[in-house]
């Protein structure tokens, strides 16, 4: 549907509605940048935006610092950030954010089950959950600063 | 057995085998400031090297263990593995084999508290420029099935089906002729994807995801891993061999060979297609984008006279500049239950805090030193 090689930034993508199948949440072992569980469910609760990316991909770190921005502004209001590295070694991952903005948790991908699992096939993608079910996606650099609305928008009573 | 301080010393330690002086890579590197001559490789003749891989762990947690590629590729044709030694700390090492995707290693497992794990790995083996002429087709020994079949089948990052065999399709409509297929495919890769110098190592080589997203920038494993694919689309075998360069391009293309003793960083894939007429016929599309990015001065137009000249002389033939380790896809580290590698072609290790990253030589960290041997 939607692996492992950046799409082109040559332009900010939008979140468009979700018209996949369905997607089973599943468990990834969670990069341990601070004290927490082990693993990371992904989808979150509430509303989650499911980010896959790797550190080679220019495209996923350039977008890195809006995502981080739009993580924290939101972060009290419902919406949570679920980072999935996709194909990597937790050691580099963890070098990359010593230096990198953290958006959220991040689980590690390393055998690709979780992008297949969710039909990710290009980096960077997205996926917003809410309630359990995948309500919007995104191929590509998103955004991030102008997708408040269509984010709360998914949380209950807003 | 040896003990936890000792130093192991193992494996088959060659007959006499004599470095060359070092200036060997000044020597032949000598022409590269002078002139370059239009890269033309020719069947040539045999030379001998040996590579040096020490790994150190810096920071050992818990169990340690290592994996470091040795040569188990071998075509008789222009690559012959040699004899592998090696001087360890570990409790163990061995060489081992991935079964199902055949790909041979030095395997070393440190016993717990060892403080200073570390290994150096001898490796040789001997090798020469080839050509085939693809105007004068013969008689090649027939491909096994089992090797047919090993060499057009799907890997997890190398689909044959979906977008790539239907832009393998387009590639080769109106050819019938396996050779004309495989030359518009290399043709079309060099003509379409870029070198990325940004790419870290070698690259991911997922080409569908390329081939999805457009961008069909990346290094050689990117770029080499594409144009066997799309030829292992068509149903023609096709294989990565996976090594390193080892010596400077006797034509004098910096950027096709090994310019200083220390191959830490010189990881280098190459293609070789089967054809029926012409047996197993080397190409590296990958190396063309290479020579476009990074001959003086830099971003060559593709009908620049070195470019030209690369892109005939690396559709057919290569530089016996660089040693093979092995043309395996999906590969299992054993004794490690994680996720199968893409390609081996960087040393791996992991401790109780996960798998190293082989990209990071200095975190790791280790080194590889190449020479030329007389033997």
């Amino acid at each position: 549907m939607f692996c492992a090689t950046p799409v082109a930034a040559s332009g900010a993508e939008v979140l468009k509605v979700y018209e996949g199948p369905p997607l089973a949440a599943l468990s990834l072992p969670r990069l341990p940048l601070g004290p927490g569980p082990t693993a990371v469910r992904v989808p979150g609760e509430g509303v989650s935006v499911v980010h896959f990316f790797a550190t080679w991909c220019e495209p996923c770190r350039a977008e890195l610092p809006a995502l981080a921005a739009m993580a924290r502004r939101l972060s009290g209001q419902g919406v949570q950030v679920i980072m999935v590295d996709v194909g990597e070694p937790a050691s580099r991952v963890t070098r990359f954010f010593e230096t990198a903005p953290v958006a959220g948790e991040v689980g590690l991908d390393a055998d690709r089950v979780a992008a297949r699992a969710f039909g990710v096939d290009v980096l960077p993608a997205s996926l917003v959950f809410a309630d359990g079910q995948p309500r919007l996606m995104a191929v590509g650099e998103v955004a991030w600063d102008h997708a408040d609305k269509d984010l709360l928008g998914l949380v209950p009573g807003r | 057995m040896t003990t936890r301080r000792d130093f192991l010393k193992a494996g088959l330690l060659a007959g006499a085998g004599s470095l060359l002086p070092a200036a060997a890579f000044a020597q032949a590197a000598a022409p590269a400031a002078a002139t370059t001559t239009p890269f033309a490789p020719n069947v040539g003749r045999w030379r001998s090297f040996q590579i040096v891989t020490t790994v150190e762990i810096l920071k050992p947690e818990g169990k340690v263990q290592a994996w470091l590629p040795v040569a188990s590729f071998s075509n008789p044709d222009w690559f012959k593995p040699g004899d592998n030694s090696w001087t360890t700390n570990a409790a163990s090492a061995k060489l081992v084999r991935d079964t199902r995707s055949g790909a041979e290693m030095l395997h070393l497992v440190w016993a717990d508290g060892e403080k200073a794990p570390r290994v150096d790995l001898t490796s040789k083996a001997t090798t020469r420029d080839w050509k085939v002429d693809l105007n004068r087709p013969g008689m090649p020994a027939p491909i096994t099935t089992e090797l047919r079949t090993k060499n057009t089948a799907s890997t997890t990052l190398i689909p044959t089906g979906g977008i790539v065999k239907e832009t393998s399709d387009k590639i080769v409509a109106g050819k019938s002729e396996e050779l004309d297929k495989v030359r518009a495919i290399f043709q079309w890769v060099v003509e379409n994807s870029y070198r990325n110098p940004a790419t870290r190592g070698c690259g991911i080589g997922d080409i569908a995801a390329m081939l999805k997203s457009g961008d069909l920038g990346g290094k050689c494993a990117d770029l080499n891993a594409l144009f066997v694919g799309l030829v292992r689309a068509q149903g023609i075998p096709a294989r990565d061999v996976y090594g390193l360069r080892v010596m400077p391009s006797q034509f004098g293309y910096k950027s096709l060979g090994a310019n200083s003793d220390i191959v830490t960083k010189a990881q280098h894939c190459r293609a070789e297609v089967y054809l029926s007429k012409f047996g197993w016929v080397p190409m590296d599309p990958a190396d063309v984008r290479k020579v476009v990015l990074e001959e003086p001065p830099g971003k060559l137009a593709l009908d620049d006279p070195k470019v030209v000249a690369a892109r005939a002389g690396l559709f057919g033939g290569w530089e016996g500049n660089w040693f093979a380790f092995n043309t395996a896809h999906d590969v299992v580290l054993p004794g490690y239950n994680g996720a199968p590698l893409g390609f081996l072609m960087y040393p791996q290790a992991v401790t109780a805090a996960g798998l190293l990253d082989c990209l990071d030589p200095d975190g790791f960290k280790y080194t590889i030193r190449s020479s030329e041997i007389a033997v």
